[in-house]
């Protein structure tokens, strides 16, 4: 698949502070890109490069064959940017408002009519079209803001924190919204909502204090947090479980029902999982269920920003574990380097049982079930 | 070219669509009046020198309503977060600052004819020489050339809209009180400050019916270097 967007490099400071370091990744025609990262990672910033609103400090943007810089006027004829903050005029109708951002994209005047009615209805406010934008509420604001970035037919569409300030139902109609986008074009959608990543991308960009610390499909990126883990219930105490564990595996997370039960997140790391069941069930605790866990996108997330390491496994950046000769380095070959920071992993998985980063509802799988 | 226009008509339309455009302009109808009444209205004063006392005031009035409406430009779309919608088209920073300028001349332009009724009224009751007539509003539209761009220079690099308008309405009297700086300056800066001044050196002749080419240059100069100076700051703020 050829890529659609391609940047280099790419970096940007603003004063002394890194927004961008050396992000280098590609992605195909009509894929659904989310960028995930914490607070002041640099996916705006990312995104506002991308639509051309920002240069970069060094490194290279393509976008459909187009460089930012050499030509950033026809770059951004290929981009449809929807700000956090939707840039409408508020004393605008929505009908005018979207005439005038179509024909300042160039949409040609006598197919602005049809194309406005069109993408409306594709944005459901199709029955809004008249109302000053003023008056609409912020779910329906957020779709003329998307309107606007699709009216004039890009092939990337960039949305910066769609579903921000949103209600729940507006997120579930925004969450359907951003995938229908998909295919047609290749979409960015930004967030640090894991949830509305993983029900609506392809692939995921994670950023971290600016650099790309991942980019690949779910199923990717939950590789790269596969240690083995399982779930069991026994009868007994937590502190006798722990003490009958084979060297290596380690409990990350307890849970104390009461009734003499005790339920112990395990982490195998290589122990054979019936080799640890065995050991349990020699100590005389009465093991009462097994079952594995499965590696979710939050963990995943949350290992990846704990361990903090550019040019990690999964990560495409092609100079992160490049010497200045681009010769690969020796680092390449350290193994505790492909192991996620199993400490810091610990320490994470062990809280999140009681602080979920992903809101309500159930946690996702890994990947492939799609949505 | 269409992306200027647009962007024109749109801003010309937003001036319109809330109470702070007709707020100007009701401003700049009750001053132009007030003036009219204080200065003329009573005295046995010929039509031209009526004419002139109008442009007079007409050119103070202008001046102040460039600044008001400009001051706005690019800082309140910047506190709206809506230039964004601009910066990431097609346009070319050149467009959005033609665009701009356009629009916002173009109200300043409106309100230059809203009170147009008081020269027609020295038509109507007195002698109208249409050569004044005609060089005074060429001389007010230059003058509204000048300080629009000089509004919308300010609007593209001050933080916000109060300061846009505090230093648009410094750099505005600065150009018309250039003639106290050549006063007290020795050669060659006097001639420096003398030329560079709005109402003395250029606009005066024109109230009075005489055209200088000196001020066709004049003004549309300072202008493109205003504007060259705002898009020179939008491309600034794009590797911030």
């Amino acid at each position: 698949m050829a890529a659609i967007v391609r940047t280099e490099r790419l970096s940007k400071n603003y004063g002394a502070v890194a927004a961008l370091a050396d992000v280098g990744f590609e992605c195909g025609a009509g894929e659904v890109v989310g960028v995930l990262g914490l607070n002041g990672a640099g996916k705006s910033t990312l995104l506002r490069i991308l639509a051309g609103e920002l240069l970069p400090g060094s490194g290279s943007v393509q976008v459909a064959g187009v460089r930012l810089g050499a030509d950033s006027r026809a770059m951004r004829r290929h981009v449809g940017y929807l700000p956090e903050e939707p840039p409408l005029y508020r004393e605008m109708r929505v009908r005018d408002y979207l005439c005038f951002a179509g024909a300042l994209n160039g949409v040609p005047r006598r197919d602005l009519a049809g194309r406005v009615r069109a993408v409306a209805d594709k944005v459901h406010v199709g029955d809004h079209l008249d109302r000053v934008i003023g008056e609409l509420s912020m779910g329906f604001r957020k779709r003329v803001g998307i309107a606007q970035a699709i009216l004039h037919e890009p092939e990337v569409v960039l949305l910066d924190e769609p579903v921000s300030s949103l209600d729940p139902a507006e997120i579930v109609g925004m969450r359907e919204l951003v995938r229908s986008l998909g295919g047609e074009r290749t979409v960015f959608t930004s967030s640090h909502h894991l949830r509305e990543v993983h029900e609506t991308c392809d692939s995921i960009l994670v950023l971290h204090e600016g650099a790309l610390i991942a980019h690949g499909t779910q199923a990717e990126l939950g590789a790269l947090a596969d240690r083995e883990r399982i779930e069991v219930e026994v009868r007994g105490t937590l502190a006798d479980a722990a003490r009958s564990l084979p060297a290596g595996a380690a409990v990350v997370a307890t849970e104390d029902p009461g009734g003499g039960v005790a339920v112990l997140t395990i982490d195998l790391a290589g122990a054979p999982r019936e080799a640890v069941v065995a050991r349990l069930v020699a100590s005389r605790l009465g093991v009462r269920r097994v079952e594995p866990v499965r590696s979710d996108l939050e963990g995943v997330f949350l290992d990846l920003v704990s361990a903090d390491r550019p040019g990690r496994p999964g990560s495409r950046d092609p100079h992160a574990d490049r010497g200045p000769d681009g010769a690969p380095t020796a680092d390449q070959g350290d193994p505790e380097r492909l192991e996620p920071g199993t400490e810091l992993v610990r320490r994470q998985v062990g809280t999140r049982a009681r602080r979920p980063l992903m809101g309500t509802g159930p946690e996702p799988p890994v990947a492939g079930s799609g949505s | 070219m269409g992306a200027v226009l647009l962007i024109a008509q749109r801003e010309l339309r937003a001036a319109f669509a809330g109470l702070y455009g007709w707020a100007i302009l009701a401003l700049v109808l009750m001053l132009d009046g007030l003036f009219f009444n204080a200065y003329t209205l009573g005295s046995q004063r010929p039509s031209s020198e009526v004419l002139s006392l109008f442009f007079y005031t007409n050119f103070g009035v202008t001046m102040a309503a460039a600044v008001f409406v400009t001051m706005r430009s690019f800082a309140a779309e910047r506190e709206q977060r809506t230039l964004v919608l601009l910066l990431t088209s097609p346009a070319g920073d050149w467009q959005v600052v033609l665009g701009k300028f356009l629009g916002a001349l173009g109200f300043v332009l409106c309100t230059v004819v809203a009170a147009a009724y008081i020269p027609v009224m020295v038509y109507l009751k007195g002698n109208l020489e249409w050569g004044q007539a005609a060089a005074g509003y060429l001389g007010i539209g230059l003058a509204a050339v000048v300080c629009t761009a000089i509004g919308i220079f300010c609007s593209a690099a001050a933080p916000n809209q109060l300061a846009a308008g505090v230093a648009a309405g410094f750099l505005v009297t600065l150009q018309v009180l250039f003639w106290l700086l050549s006063g007290i300056s020795d050669p060659p800066l006097d001639g420096v400050f003398a030329a560079m001044d709005l109402y003395r050196e250029h606009f005066e002749p024109f109230q009075d019916g005489a055209v200088h080419l000196k001020t066709l240059v004049y003004a549309p100069t300072v202008a493109f270097l205003f504007l060259l100076g705002a898009v020179r700051v939008l491309q600034a703020r794009r590797w911030r």
